[in-house]
């Protein structure tokens, strides 16, 4: 039992990550980012080269983060920055289309066929309070843990995290204060992209690399995010351990056939219980 | 040369005609100008473009001897000019402590020299001090107006810029309010203040102008207009 709550713990929390670094950009740009299951995928895919380039994995890790920073960089000036007074839509459609442009590079450079990569660790089992667990696992949470208290920190502890807030509140106010609102938009990109891309990292070990990686994922952020309260960081890493501990649950007890039909009829009814999700507050919050 | 000087400015929003037709005015170091207008004048029209918040279609914006005219928001502010927007601007998820603390970004403040105008902006709005930790949206009208005034002077600001600061205020804190202005501006602080409340801005400000469908239509010292019979007619209730 143990171990299918760690593992459930660890999905929930690639979702939460996945799904936290959507709702920045959202939050900074009112954009909504469709390419961000390319961002995870491209993650792996990355971190799958540099192994081949005979990296270690710790290196090969790092260096894919710091590829999706630049990543993300070079994504908000091409995509995000040329529509920026354009309607919502736009930057929409060019995130779709960017996806797709993305994904068919990927089969172009790495190929249709599922890429693996090794394990984070040589153990592949590890005793914990009597329970055998999966390394990867606990890894996962005490990354995304680290990263969580890391970014809490940066917002709220910071003069750049509150730049970061401040922007996403009121960016007229914000630049009215001297706040260059493009270099924090820029900044959130960075951040976003690599967040997503360690939720690529922490995936890419325990699923196949294929320019499906994305996609399952994202679909379950994108649950995780509204079940949360759209717009709510804390109710996006809510909504992602929810979905994944719901999903390994019902895998496991009920039926793994119908797992995904099961986690979304919970999601309706969530939002039947609760539409602003669990964590939406007042609109005052936000904007 | 004044602190700010506006020369023949027109502008608009988007495509739309100019609202403002040729507007010229000047605040000079120390000073306390008041503009008053009816609704829809341009008044806020013509702080937003001062402030690059609506781009300039002609004419010239000159702040602090450099041309500012089509320069960036964020660059404007920090050369020193802050504007207290038309319903105040607070970040409404950041606590008041939060808020503040922001406005140093103009001239990097960290420490002791941000600890300092914090105690300032405390001296002179002591509720503040008391509700710091509060997120801003759970102030009143009163006090959200109180911490975005609080907040401009925390740029230290070479220019302050308000829009109508007495709007939606209870008749005792309109008048704490003006108080604090002239206070703020006998400590040093160039005022530019925009106000439809023309008797009370007229009482506390050096100067004056009269702005009506986008142009000038008056310019005196404040005395000068409260006498002026165009003026009581229309703006001080006869
Ligand atoms: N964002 C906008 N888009 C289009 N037109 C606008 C916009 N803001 C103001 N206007 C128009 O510009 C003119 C001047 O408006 P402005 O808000 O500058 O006047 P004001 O003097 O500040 O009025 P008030 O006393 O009501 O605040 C008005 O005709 C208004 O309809
Ligand atoms: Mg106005």
């Amino acid at each position: 039992m143990t171990q299918v709550l760690a593992s459930g713990l660890a999905m929930g929390c690639v979702y939460a990550l996945v799904g936290l670094s959507f709702i920045l950009i959202y939050n900074a740009t009112h954009g909504l980012n469709f390419a961000h299951g390319e961002f995870v995928m491209l993650a792996g895919f990355i971190l799958y080269s540099a192994v081949d380039a005979g990296a270690p994995m710790w290196l090969a890790a790092l260096a894919t983060l710091g590829c999706m920073g630049v990543f993300g960089l070079v994504f908000q000036r091409l995509v995000f920055y040329p529509l920026r007074d354009r309607p919502f839509l736009a930057f929409v459609i060019a995130t779709i289309g960017f996806g797709i442009f993305a994904r068919n590079l990927a089969l172009l450079v790495w190929g249709p066929n599922p890429l693996k990569v090794p394990s984070f660790f040589t153990a592949t089992a590890v005793s914990l309070l009597g329970a055998t667990l999966t390394p990867e696992h606990l890894f996962i949470i005490a990354t995304t843990a680290v990263v969580l208290v890391t970014q809490y920190l940066l917002f709220f502890h910071t003069a750049l995290g509150r730049g970061l807030r401040a922007t996403a509140q009121n960016p007229e106010m914000a630049q009215l204060l001297g706040i260059r609102q493009n270099r924090m938009i820029a900044i959130t990109f960075v951040l976003s992209a690599m967040l997503a891309g360690l939720a690529g990292v922490l995936v890419a070990p325990i699923f196949l690399i294929d320019t499906e990686l994305g996609g399952a994922v994202i679909l379950k952020a994108f649950i995780a995010i509204i079940i949360g309260g759209f717009g709510s960081i804390p109710g996006a890493v809510l909504g992602g351990l929810i979905v994944g501990l719901l999903e390994i649950l019902v895998a496991v007890h009920v039926s793994s056939t119908y797992k995904d039909a099961i986690a979304f009829g919970v999601f309706i009814l969530v939002l039947l219980v609760f539409p602003r999700g669990l964590l939406g507050g007042p609109v005052e919050d936000r904007v | 040369m004044p602190l700010l000087q506006v020369e023949g400015l027109r502008a608009g929003h988007g495509q739309g005609a100019d609202v403002l037709h040729g507007i010229s005015l000047t605040v000079a170091e120390g000073e306390l100008v008041c503009l008053i207008g009816a609704n829809g004048a341009g008044k806020t029209t013509l702080l937003r473009t001062i402030m690059g918040l609506v781009k300039p279609r002609a004419g010239r914006v000159q702040f602090a001897g450099r041309e500012i005219a089509g320069m960036a928001t964020a660059s404007i502010a920090r050369l020193g000019a802050s504007l207290v927007p038309e319903g105040r601007g607070v970040f409404p998820g950041l606590t008041v402590l939060d808020n503040l603390r922001l406005a140093a970004t103009p001239w990097g403040g960290t420490g002791v020299a941000l600890q300092a105008e914090l105690d300032r902006v405390f001296a002179l709005f002591p509720i503040l001090a008391e509700r710091r930790a509060q997120l801003a949206w759970s102030l009143s009208g009163g006090q959200q107006q109180m911490l975005a005034i609080g907040r401009a002077l925390v740029t230290r600001p070479k220019l302050l810029l308000l829009d109508e600061p007495s709007l939606g205020l209870a008749p005792n804190l309109v008048e704490q309010v003006f108080d604090t202005l002239a206070e703020i501006n006998r400590l040093g602080v160039s005022t530019l203040l925009v106000e439809q409340n023309a008797l009370m801005a007229l009482d506390v400000s050096h100067r004056g102008y009269v702005l009506e469908l986008g142009r000038i239509v008056a310019a005196d010292t404040a005395a000068a207009l409260r006498d002026d019979a165009r003026v009581q007619g229309a703006y001080l209730g006869g």
